[in-house]
């Protein structure tokens, strides 16, 4: 699978106009609204926004691991050619683990308290690989020593309980990467961490980006400039700024955008440390046209329709200000 | 959304849950039935009519049949609903009254009371109560009296530990904690907040409870060491068909429905007050 | 590798410490309660010698059985026997009260490990099957049955047991003890006290394990619904349901009673009934003991079989 990967010459992965919503009583409830991005052979995208962004949705839904009430109303998700959205589920099992390697946030309570680490990781080499139980055991003992997992061949017999918070989540990144997978998604792989495990884990995701495709879904901008060179913003299901990592970070210009990264705390003093106005919106608010109107200092009048996302100088912005003069800065 | 979500659950809230109503209905028909049934001119419970043995329910004179002295089943069931309801309710009560203060009590008193209640309701429920009943009952003799008392003596634990177990998390909740620093008196604390709160549980566990007091009772009586020997109770009733399963099944299945009935009803209506003051039910997982 | 065996056989040691000195003192506290129940209640001479006898014989019977001391005196004689494992003799029978008791136990122990086997081999997989996806209707109906059976009294079940199988059909023998025919009707009559509440609890533990991280994390890796259910959710859910049966362990010996009552099994369950019933009380006295040991040897290896199997508990003790 890698080999059709490294032969595609088109991106790996695009989503078109995802939607997801959650049925209820009074009509669907949208949560992904037109999503779209491309992602290329050893890109690394950051998606980032607020939680309730919709940022963690949209990668569960090209792992197809959404609730089970949410639905896929349109749009496309196509990954080396194939159709993820029309994929059955027996399909989409053959993909998860082997194509798409996913790492989670929290380390402690993704891992089965009573099962040892080395049952997943040779369970995970068993379904995809035919090779025999001892050299799955002996890839799980390599995959444990390339995230620099001490003493990998006694602690592939630990149950998760017995290893730190750091090292169970080194655990998981070798779980996602033992197959070698095309696209490797990391959903807030460090909130629950440490600040210095945080690091570590950060550079073993970053290693781990130079043989393949990822996708980071991150609130923080600081981790996004660490190991990103595309960056998406979300914004209440939608994507509202999207290019490279150095143009987001340089020069942002969605108020959205401008505003998240003024919220950064910094050392310096000379960017004060700038709190969005108002509250993120609830998931069960509903609004005419863009979604940031409510907290925009720029809103007007044409902002009561929603703004496509435009290309403006090589990067994309949803923002009837962006395309149009008197943008405030 | 968040509107209709509240209106739905206000909606819920405010309607009865079905199974209590059907649990409560079940209870009052039971309950009027042996008052009814003589205005009716049905046989009372004790006559005996040896022309009518083993008559099959359905028959006009019968309903439910008759046993093998031609007694009705349909008279002694309602009127052994009367023995099984005061035996099952009271011995509750007594549970209760003996369980949630001293459940309390080792709530707010962290040092020797706590040590030593929560020692006995760890002895008394590792201990087989239906034994212990019967070892007691063995002792002091049999009789309505007896049966309520030891099953209420034996099982208050039921309670102590749900009281304590609620309490105690209530007491460490932090409005409590802030109320106590304020200087709000520690009784008053027990009365308007921890009390009012357990309520749900407490009239949950009472239903609960009162079923497994009702199958006690039977079992025992069953056994022949509850009710006298030759009173309608469901347990005698059931006692005296096993002679006779060949020739009259119904003898069994009449006391054995009623029973039934009562303890689903009362089932249902503990699930129904969990439902409707905590908004969960237990029958759903 | 060798600490970690050292460290089970220390846990080990700490459970059956703590359940001992429990037991030792419900022992205590049952003798005498029943002790002193019984002087307060009446006269033992009475009892022992019958309504009609003589004063003289009454004396006699006093002074035999040293009921003439004083109060304390004897609550001591009686503990220094109970300690010398002498209960007296049996009333009914004449022979030594502990002996008849013990003599009643591999009867109920087959009983017990029967019914015990029995309701796991049905409750778990009934339980995971609800507890995987318990919003569907079929099994929405399942819960509304399960619901109805824990209302159903365990002798109720006995008896329709009897009445189908044993008159009706005649297939299965109603009373005894000897074949294994015998059997049958026992171990589903007393499983089906548990039965309904070990399927509810296996289903809720596997319905909440279910919406657990790890078991996303096992999707995430390829994994199907069936591999998911029995290798990952279910050893989480089956501790849970482990501790249930062990707790649940003095509420079965209550079936027992009635159980081995309806099926005429020899065991300590009728001796009971029949000793009650005759007011044979050392044998009473005997069984309280003896019964409260069988509780603690398994609520005990409940314990320790939970610590060996949770590998959370097996470390870190």
């Amino acid at each position: 699978m890698n080999n059709t990967a490294m032969t595609n010459t088109g991106p790996i992965l695009a989503l078109q106009n995802l939607s997801v919503a959650f049925p209820t009583k009074d009509g669907d409830r949208a949560v992904l609204d037109n999503i779209s991005f491309t992602l290329h052979e050893g890109d690394v995208l950051g998606l980032v926004g607020e939680s309730g962004s919709g940022k963690s949705l949209s990668v569960l839904s090209l792992m197809k691991l959404l609730p089970p009430n949410a639905r896929i109303k349109s749009g496309k998700i196509n990954f080396l050619g194939q159709d993820l959205v029309h994929a059955t589920e027996n399909d989409m099992r053959r993909i998860r683990g082997r194509d798409i390697g996913m790492i989670f946030q929290d380390p402690f309570s993704s891992l089965n308290p009573v099962r040892r680490i080395g049952d997943l990781l040779t369970e995970s080499v068993l379904r995809h690989q035919k090779v025999s139980k001892a050299v799955a055991r002996d890839i799980a003992i390599k995959a444990l020593a390339d995230v620099a997992l001490p003493a990998p061949a006694e602690r592939i017999d630990n149950y998760p309980h017995q290893l730190s918070g750091g090292q169970r989540q080194r655990v998981v990144i070798a779980l996602a990467g033992i197959n070698n997978p095309s696209l490797l998604i990391a959903d807030e792989p460090t909130t629950a961490l440490d600040p210095t495990v945080r690091m570590q884990v950060l550079a073993l995701i970053k290693k781990a980006a130079t043989k393949r495709s990822v996708i980071l879904v991150t609130h923080d901008f600081g981790a996004a400039a660490q190991i990103c060179n595309r960056i998406a913003v979300m914004y209440y299901g939608r994507v509202v700024e999207t290019g490279t990592a150095e143009q987001i970070l340089t020069a942002p210009v969605h108020p959205y955008t401008k505003a998240l990264m003024a919220a950064v705390p910094r050392f310096s003093t000379e960017h004060a440390f700038a709190p969005i106005p108002g509250d993120p919106p609830k998931p069960t608010e509903r609004f005419d046209g863009c979604s940031y109107r409510p907290r925009c200092p720029a809103a007007a009048d044409d902002c009561r329709s929603i703004p496509p996302l435009t290309d403006v100088g090589g990067h994309s912005i949803a923002c009837w200000r962006a395309t149009q003069p008197g943008l405030p800065s | 959304m968040s509107a209709t979500v509240t209106a739905s659950r206000r909606k819920d809230r405010t309607a009865l849950p079905t199974g209590l109503v059907i649990g409560l209905g079940i209870l009052v028909i039971m309950g009027l039935l042996p008052f009814v049934l003589p205005l009716l001119g049905a046989p009372g419970a004790d006559v005996i009519n040896l022309y009518d043995r083993f008559e099959k329910p359905g028959s006009l004179s019968h309903l439910l049949g008759s046993d093998h002295l031609g007694r009705d089943l349909l008279a002694r069931m309602a009127v052994g609903f009367k023995w099984s309801f005061a035996a099952a309710i009271l011995s509750t009560a007594l549970s209760l009254a003996i369980g949630a203060p001293l459940g309390l009590l080792a709530a707010d008193q962290s040092g020797w009371p706590r040590r030593v209640i929560l020692q006995i309701i760890n002895l008394t429920m590792s201990f087989p109560s239906l034994v212990a009943a019967i070892c007691l009952i063995a002792i002091i003799g049999q009789g309505f009296m007896s049966l309520v008392l030891v099953l209420g003596l034996l099982t208050w634990p039921v309670f102590a530990r749900i009281v304590y177990a609620e309490s105690l998390a209530i007491l460490e909740k932090d409005y409590v904690i802030a109320a106590r620093f304020m200087g709000v008196k520690q009784w008053r604390i027990l009365f308007r907040h921890v009390l009012p709160a357990l309520r749900p549980s407490l009239l949950a566990t009472t239903a609960f409870h009162f079923a497994d007091m009702l199958i006690a009772e039977s079992a025992l009586s069953f056994l022949g060491i509850g009710a006298p020997i030759d009173s309608s109770t469901w347990g005698n009733m059931l006692a005296d068909s096993r002679s006779f399963l060949f020739q009259a099944p119904w003898m069994m299945l009449v006391p054995a429905g009623a029973i039934v009935l009562v303890v689903v009803s009362a089932n249902l209506i503990g699930d129904g007050i969990s439902t409707l003051l905590r908004g969960r039910s237990q029958r759903s997982l | 590798m060798h600490s970690t065996y050292a460290k089970k056989l220390g846990k080990v040691g700490s459970i059956v410490g703590k359940r001992g000195f429990d037991l030792l003192v419900l022992i205590l506290a049952l003798l005498t309660l029943l002790f002193f129940l019984l002087r307060l209640t009446g006269d033992p001479a009475v009892v022992l010698a019958g309504q009609d006898a003589t004063p003289e014989m009454l004396a006699e019977i006093r002074a035999f059985h040293g009921l003439d001391k004083p109060l304390l005196t004897q609550f001591g004689i009686y503990l220094y026997n109970v300690l010398h494992l002498d209960f007296g003799t049996s009333l009914a029978t004449g022979r030594d009260a502990l002996t008849v008791v013990v003599g009643a136990v591999p009867a109920t122990l087959l009983m017990t490990f029967l019914a015990m086997g029995f309701t796991i081999l049905v409750s778990v997989p009934l339980g995971a099957w609800w507890g995987a996806d318990p919003q569907r209707s079929s099994r929405q109906v399942f819960s509304w049955s399960v619901f109805i059976m824990q209302g159903v009294p365990g002798f109720v079940v006995a008896l329709v047991l009897v009445q189908i199988f044993a008159v009706d059909l005649g297939w299965l023998p109603a009373l005894g003890y000897d074949r294994l025919s015998n059997w049958v009707l026992p171990t589903i009559a007393l499983g089906s006290f548990l039965v309904p509440k070990l399927t509810r609890i296996t289903a809720a533990n596997v319905a909440e394990a279910m919406n657990e991280d790890y078991v996303r994390t096992a999707r995430a890796i390829g994994a199907g619904p069936q591999f998911i259910l029995w290798r990952h959710v279910l050893p989480n859910a089956l501790l849970g349901s482990i501790a249930l049966v062990g707790a649940q362990f003095s509420f079965l010996i209550s079936g027992v009673v009635v159980i081995e009552s309806i099926f005429a099994w020899p065991g300590l369950g009728r001796l009971l009934i029949q000793s009650t019933l005759t007011l044979d009380f050392p044998v009473v006295q005997a069984l309280a003991v003896v019964i409260s040991i069988f509780v603690f040897i398994v609520n005990a290896l409940t314990d320790i079989a939970i610590a060996f199997l949770d590998p959370r508990i097996r470390v870190s003790s």
